[in-house]
């Protein structure tokens, strides 16, 4: 029911947008040409947005957010981009990225999980300080050896994106749906105290799931990275917003207990054609409005955010009367 | 009196407080920089000193006013971006000509309005106060940069106030003016109802419901009390800047206020704490931050640095509150 309502929602959108931006839609053949180049363009922009979905949702399913991923993306990739260029960049900083993702996500599992510290506070602090240890890194550079690497930038093409996004919502979701992992996240998200006394070790099951988190970061920064081919210290700023906006439209509950991939891949979607259709409206805008449009980004991701985490509340309490 | 009605946990910090406060006062004082005299430590010293009512006031106003959401069990995660809406709202008229009290006044309403906004939109909603505030944290950021964009004529991403006039309550009124606000504050906690409610409110929601208080009343009561305090400290922060720039105006600050209002031994589940360990919690970030100031060269590693002192405070106090934690999960 939702992944049709969020799909009708997908349709409506892109409509509006594409008579905004001024683009033929008027012949079938039009809409299908339209289609095929928004698909090819968004893909690839997509996939950080996506591959962290996926892992917010998992986090959100146990009643917790991560506020630092977008801080985590940009020191995985900062701390990549200190490596040199040249194959050998695929045996040093492709491990090391991914060591520094799961190290960086441990730790937020370990402040929620050990000491209790809620997550929104947690990870709003490590947001702060990863985006400090990114200043430590990056100081005011800009570094781009990421086009250096033999077949890197592939990865930042629809093709390689559509691979890896393949990878992480085909085969994710295909664990996700069969595992007894799914089952007692689900049961930590929905009540902690019959987790524990079910037997689930609670505390490990939190660490492992900041942990993936922090490992489909490092997927996200290659994502990034090969797309854009440079990375300095205010990389993916905002980008936790959308992330969670995505999940919470998905139909995931902010108090935990349920979540589906499927809603956060269209959630994604929704997000990700927003953004790219008020990019585009720029020349609209400019004639019709008396501010920029892009400004209204935020205050649109504000209204769905709430409105996404009304309607599964609604739901909630309809579903379990 | 008021210290017979703070709980142990809360005495002690403030003890603690107060402490590290002197201590690192001396730290600033023997700062050893190159070429460095003791006629040179006693000027920094007291150059920190004259400065900091100016530079804590709007943090300390806003900690006030968030310690107060915070004892009912809420939080506000949209300060920084009400702040950017008062500082459009000031832009706005100061590119008018309004009178300097018009903008000021407009400040505070916008900014005190939408901290109420959001503790109704909590009510109304029946969604959690940090999802409402996680969204206005964006939403609110966007509102400021549209307010700039349509209300101030030929905006180039910044608005620079030379005239002195409207700079007079963030400069030389700011100490005055953050005497009277903390001290009513304090007053309050310690003669009136209100703020033991809030406390009741986040300690035991089912024991206030059951005592047949409104507590959705009581909730949006102490986001009034926080509009009105942030409100007063978004005037002192707009008219303590000499340029208007709502993309970049208080970023982060909702995070150190947070740390501050932690640290003065308010309990981030509510129920517990006080104003004025919230008021030396803010002190003692402020005097943590001139330390670095003097004590680190490395420009680029002192938000990583401030980063680990909030994340080590947030930590700290979660441990100490783990127990009970974990009993009221059990409960």
């Amino acid at each position: 029911m939702r992944a049709a309502a969020l799909s009708v929602l997908l349709v409506l959108e892109l409509a509006v947008f594409a008579s905004v931006s001024g683009a033929d839609v008027s012949t079938p053949g039009g809409v299908v040409d339209y289609l095929e180049l928004k698909f090819l363009d968004l893909v690839p922009g997509l996939a950080p947005v996506l591959v962290l979905s996926v892992g917010m949702t998992l986090v959100l399913v146990t009643a917790g957010i991560d506020l630092s991923v977008g801080s985590m993306l940009a020191l995985v990739a900062a701390v990549m981009s200190c490596c040199d260029g040249g194959t050998s960049f695929w045996f040093t900083a492709v491990p090391l990225g991914l060591l520094v993702g799961i190290g960086l996500g441990l730790f937020n599992g370990a402040l929620v999980a050990r000491l209790d510290v809620p997550p929104i506070v947690a990870t709003l602090g490590t947001m702060i300080f990863y985006r400090g240890l990114c200043q430590v890194v990056m100081r005011d550079a800009e570094r781009a050896p990421f086009f250096d690497v033999p077949g890197y930038e592939w990865l930042g093409g629809f093709g390689g994106s559509l691979v890896l996004l393949g990878l992480v919502v085909g085969v994710g979701g295909w664990f996700w749906s069969r595992s007894r992992w799914r089952r007692e996240l689900l049961l930590v998200g929905g009540n902690r105290v019959a987790a524990r006394y079910a037997g689930v070790p609670v505390d490990r099951r939190l660490i492992e799931t900041y942990a993936v988190m922090g490992a489909l970061a490092w997927l996200a920064a290659m994502c990034f990275t090969a797309r854009n081919g440079a990375v300095n210290a205010s990389t993916a700023t905002g980008l936790e917003l959308k992330v969670i906006v995505a999940v919470v439209l998905g139909g995931t509950r902010v108090e935990g207990g349920r979540g589906s991939l499927l809603g956060s891949v269209l959630g994604a979607f929704l997000v990700a054609v927003l953004d790219d259709g008020l990019r585009e409206a720029k020349g609209w805008s400019d004639d019709h409005l008396p501010f920029e449009i892009s400004h209204l980004r935020y205050l649109l991701l504000g209204l769905l955010l709430v409105a996404g985490v009304w309607l599964n509340t609604r739901v909630g309490r309809r579903d379990s009367d | 009196m008021m210290l017979d009605r703070m709980t142990a946990p809360v005495r002690r910090r403030m003890a603690w407080l107060v402490a590290g406060n002197v201590a690192l006062l001396l730290v600033i004082f023997s700062c050893l920089l190159p070429g460095d005299t003791i006629s040179g430590a006693v000027s920094r010293l007291g150059t920190v000193l004259a400065d900091t009512p100016r530079n804590i006031a709007p943090e300390m106003l806003a900690a006030i006013g968030l310690t107060a959401i915070i004892w009912t069990g809420a939080i506000d995660l949209s300060i920084g971006s009400v702040l950017a809406v008062g500082g459009a709202v000031f832009a706005m008229g100061y590119s008018h000509g309004a009178h300097p009290a018009i903008c000021f006044a407009g400040c505070l309403l916008a900014a005190g309005g939408l901290v109420a906004c959001n503790g109704l939109l909590v009510r109304w909603l029946r969604i959690p106060a940090l999802i409402v505030t996680l969204a206005g944290l964006a939403a609110y950021r966007g509102l400021a940069l549209v307010l700039v964009n349509v209300g101030v004529p030929g905006f180039d991403g910044n608005l620079t106030v030379p005239e002195e006039i409207y700079r007079v309550p963030g400069r030389d009124w700011a100490a005055w003016i953050l005497l009277a606000a903390a001290g009513s504050a304090v007053a309050a906690e310690l003669f009136f109802r209100m703020p033991r409610l809030w406390l009741a409110h986040g300690s035991s929601s089912a024991a206030c419901r059951l005592h047949g208080l409104d507590l959705s009343r009581l909730a949006v009561s102490a986001f009034l009390f926080g509009g009105f305090y942030l409100g007063l400290g978004g005037v002192l922060y707009v008219s303590n800047q000499q340029t208007i720039d709502p993309a970049r105006m208080a970023l982060g600050f909702e995070l150190s206020v947070i740390a501050a209002v932690v640290l003065g031994g308010t309990n981030i589940f509510g129920g517990e704490g006080s104003f004025l360990g919230t008021l030396l919690g803010v002190l003692f970030l402020y005097l943590a931050r001139q330390t670095l100031l003097y004590a680190l060269d490395d420009v680029h590693a002192r938000q990583a640095f401030e980063g680990a002192l909030i994340l080590g405070v947030i930590g700290f106090d979660c441990v100490l509150h783990r127990g009970e934690h974990r009993m009221e999960e059990l409960k």
